[in-house]
């Protein structure tokens, strides 16, 4: 279905190729799961496929890319359009229209499609998706889920027999993305699709693949997922700890692995202990805090104290009001009732140079807080803004990303990449609480390891840390305690051991497996086996 | 049912459009501010809330617009007599820059008339901003003929970048804010312009990816373009071009614009009809153009002859403040107003999503 025959790919007035000589083949109607490292050329794997690369990005490519019979040297994205559907990481950005119904009519009123058969397509494509009863809604105001829904609906129109996605489940929560990968499922096993698609967090997808191709290093590698899971550096917990513990064959999912927990359970010496909190330093508090957008109460009467040497877990599902509570002490939203105070003042009443000395925050979308024209610059204006040592910022964004050229342009750094540079720039100010909203969005493990150990550092330092993720997996890894909000209140507050391996479905892999010892992650179960006299 | 709710987003632009056009050179002050309020009224009663940022971001580039235009005369305006305010110092020119002053003395007239200009300008754009905040430039371009199809979407992505840009900028307010730097004055303004004009550019260039993805511009299965079709556009926009400026400005005889302008309507139709075949592209939500429509459509246009009518023959609407009266409203301003607030008569306030 999708040939690659010696392909290598060059941007222009780059020095080298992404990566090159790929040469593998996908077949019809199974899953394709493509993994590699934040930056190492999936996503131009995943443009050629409907010819986005070479014709809208420019660029060199050699070899031959051949997709349902139709070459991509000679076909253009608009001639792949009734072949290939394409779904962007961010579905908001991919959006054409206004409304739902005139989003998911797009590609067959392009391709000429009758009115009758839009209307079929429109009932069978909108059942399957449940998108049937959003038809009338305005785009802008569906959620996250919705809209990759709607997104995946739209791309599926005008009946492509292979559909392409860039991380598709990277922004929902457990719930939505769990629902939109059996979509996913339904896709390939019931309509016997092609779905080609990347994803960080491969525990989620791999017990569908039929084949992983890997993007590492400048190479492309294509197997079965067992031999992938063999030599892949981005691979789940179980795998990690079977791998550690050199179990064959390789499970590659909690079910797999459950045979040799026991085997497991011997290895290790101890149950880890849950650590009683101590009593610390707060430095940011909030006191029966409300929020209300309209009717909808965006936080409803919240009481939580943030410690110093704590990082701080957040969870919840997509609208439980985890980014207005990031919001509210980060003062870029204002309290309806109830007080917030951060270091000893209200956030919203500072002056942006005294707030950035007392509160960090990395938005979802970490490219707005970049401005100049190149790393290097945006690392000198990040130390005048700080009244830091001029090198400060360079540092610390080494410390994350060590190979990146510092002329590069921010908004050419791959999703993750972007992200260590906001960090930078926010982390040199050293600021005693430091807020992330969903940083691990499109990153990659190694990069993921990195920030835990930054994270880990900054609250040694004193620092009080408040990470809002759905990746429960890093939240296992960094996360000291552990809450968990629903509709505006917090519905659970404890040492995040104790929250997480409760947290039902969407507990941590090793979790699951090793329950009820509250095990929590691949690192430590590995640590305790080395322990063992 | 849901063709019929919906309105066809060509009369909302007819309307905006052509009060604007009317509107531009009239420099009565209370037309342009009775027109202002007019618009606010209708933009108010219809729109939802959250999606009238293109209006009030145009607000705000007629306030900007009429302060640079108010500073502009004060330090180049030529100076007439009146009433002096205060006196600058003024910088002697060379003869052979005759008309241009810099400096000298501030007057009543001079703050005047860059204020009634300022204000012309203001409302010229709000009209704009009305226009697209009750019809989105998406929805304008979706509901085109195919045949202009293409070239109504260049025209909507440029359109469209007003509505992203005020977007882009509470973004990058935020997140000023979050990195500790500026976000008012013209610190904060330098700062937040690149990123803000980045962030609108990156969204139209992903839009643009998205649609080529989605078959946008494809032809039939061996479809070509015959030579004939960019002749007879350029021809058509020419002599439109012409027969317009020739008619407005009453430099030619008006049946010779008339005819310029209606030969130009036909070559250009005939071009797109031609190029029409060509396209595969379908609609699923064919929305006509009712009487609604027609009615807010025909307010417009009745305001553009109008203005017209009074630009030519009542020479009020031109207010000077050196040729002494104050500027007055006449019945002519009252049933401009009318006019423009004419849509609410047929549509229900806030009835489309």
């Amino acid at each position: 279905m999708i040939t690659f025959s010696s392909v290598s790919v060059t941007y222009d007035g780059a020095d080298a190729s992404v990566w090159s000589d790929a040469s593998f083949s996908l077949q019809p109607g199974a899953f394709h799961l493509v993994v590699g490292p934040t930056g190492s050329g999936k996503s131009t794997l995943l443009g050629l496929m409907n010819g986005h690369v070479p014709h809208f990005t420019g660029g060199t490519v050699s070899g031959s890319v051949e997709v349902g019979g139709r070459s991509v040297a000679t076909h253009r994205p608009r001639d792949f359009a009734d072949l290939v559907g394409v779904v962007r990481q961010n579905p908001r950005s991919g959006f054409v229209t206004a409304t739902v119904l005139d989003e998911l009519v797009y590609a067959m009123e392009n391709l000429g499609f009758s009115r009758d058969a839009m209307q079929g397509q429109l009932e069978v494509v909108g059942r399957r998706l449940r998108v049937d009863a959003l038809l009338e809604r305005p785009l802008a105001t569906l959620s996250g889920g919705q809209a990759q829904r709607v997104a995946i609906a739209a791309a599926l129109m005008a009946g492509p027999s292979i559909v392409v996605l860039d991380e598709p489940t990277s922004g929902l929560d457990p719930d939505a993305a769990s629902e939109v990968l059996d979509l996913l499922v339904d896709l390939v096993h019931d309509h016997h699709m092609t779905v080609v698609c990347s994803e960080h967090r491969v525990e989620r997808v791999l017990d569908l693949a039929a084949s992983v191709v890997i993007v590492e290093d400048g190479r492309v590698w294509c197997g079965a997922p067992a031999a992938a899971m063999e030599r892949s550096s981005i691979v789940p917990p179980v795998v990690e700890v079977g791998r550690a513990a050199s179990w064959t064959p390789l499970p590659l999912t909690v079910a797999e692995a459950t045979p040799f927990a026991d085997s497991l359970r011997v290895l290790l010496p101890r149950a880890p202990e849950v650590s009683p909190p101590t009593a610390q330093r707060s430095v940011a508090d909030l006191s029966r805090a409300s929020v209300h957008y309209g009717d909808l109460a965006a936080l409803d009467a919240v009481t939580l104290e943030i410690h110093a040497g704590e990082v701080l877990g957040l969870m919840g599902p997509n609208g439980a009001g985890k980014s207005t509570l990031l919001g509210v002490l980060s003062g870029l939203v204002a309290l309806g009732e109830g007080t917030c105070t951060v270091g000893g003042a209200d956030p919203l009443t500072l002056q942006p140079a005294d707030l950035v000395r007392r509160v960090g925050l990395i938005p979802q979308d970490p490219g707005l807080l970049l401005y100049a024209a190149s790393v290097g610059e945006e690392c000198r204006s990040a130390d005048v803004d700080g009244g830091l040592t001029p090198g400060t910022t360079e540092a610390w964004f080494a410390r994350f990303q060590p190979s990146v050229d510092l002329l590069r342009h921010p908004r050419d750094l791959s999703e993750g990449q972007r992200l260590c540079l906001a960090l930078a720039v926010i982390c040199a100010s050293e600021p005693p609480v430091l807020l992330l909203d969903e940083p691990t969005c499109g990153l990659d493990n190694v990069a993921k390891v990195h920030l835990a150990e930054v994270l880990a550092d900054r609250a040694a330092a004193g620092a009080g840390i408040v990470v809002a993720s759905h990746d429960v997996e890093f939240i296992a890894e960094v996360a000291s305690r552990t809450v968990l909000m629903d509709r505006g209140v917090v519905v659970a507050d404890g040492p995040a051991r104790t929250v997480l391996s409760a947290a039902g479905p969407h507990r941590p892999q090793i979790a699951q497996l090793l329950s009820p010892d509250p095990w929590l992650t691949a690192a430590e179960v590995i640590a305790a086996m080395g322990e063992r006299p | 049912m849901r063709a019929q709710q919906r309105l066809h987003p060509g009369a909302w632009w007819c309307w905006g459009l052509l009060t604007a056009v009317g509107l531009s050179g009239v420099t009565n002050p209370l037309v342009s501010a009775s027109v202002l309020a007019a618009l606010a009224v209708v933009v108010s009663a219809r729109s939802v809330k959250a999606s009238s940022r293109a209006f009030s971001l145009s607000l705000r580039l007629g306030v900007m617009l009429l302060v640079v235009r108010l500073l502009i005369a004060i330090a180049f305006g030529a100076r007439t007599g009146g009433t002096v305010l205060w006196s600058l110092p003024s910088v002697p020119l060379p003869s052979w820059f005759a008309g241009i002053t810099i400096g000298g003395p501030v007057t009543v007239p001079l703050l005047l008339g860059a204020l009634y200009q300022g204000l012309n300008l203001a409302a010229v754009l709000a009209c704009f901003g009305a226009a697209s905040t009750l019809a989105p430039p998406a929805e304008l371009v979706a509901a085109l003929p195919r045949s202009v199809y293409e070239l109504g979407l260049s025209v909507a992505i440029a359109l469209a970048f007003l509505p992203e840009l005020s977007e882009s900028a509470q973004a990058v307010r935020a997140a000023r804010r979050l990195r500790g730097r500026p976000t008012s004055g013209l610190a904060g303004f330098r700062g937040m312009a690149i990123p803000v004009l980045e962030g609108a550019l990156e969204r139209s260039v992903a839009m643009a990816a998205a649609m080529d993805a989605r078959g946008f511009g494809r032809l039939r299965r061996g479809g070509t373009h015959p030579r004939v079709v960019p002749v007879l556009a350029v021809v058509g926009a020419a002599s439109v071009t012409v027969g317009a400026v020739g008619l407005l400005a009453g430099g030619v005889a008006t049946a010779v614009g008339a005819g310029l302008l209606l030969s130009g309507v036909a070559a250009a139709g005939w071009s797109l009809r031609i190029r029409s075949a060509q396209l595969l592209r379908t609609r699923f939500t064919e929305v006509p153009f009712s009487w609604r429509a027609s009615v807010i459509a025909g307010a417009g246009a009745c305001n553009f002859v109008l203005l017209l009518a009074l630009n030519r023959w009542a020479p009020l609407l031109v207010a000077s403040p050196t040729s002494g009266g104050a500027p007055s409203f006449s019945i002519a301003t009252a049933l401009l107003v009318a006019l423009v607030l004419a849509p609410l008569a047929v549509v229900r306030g806030g009835a489309q999503a």
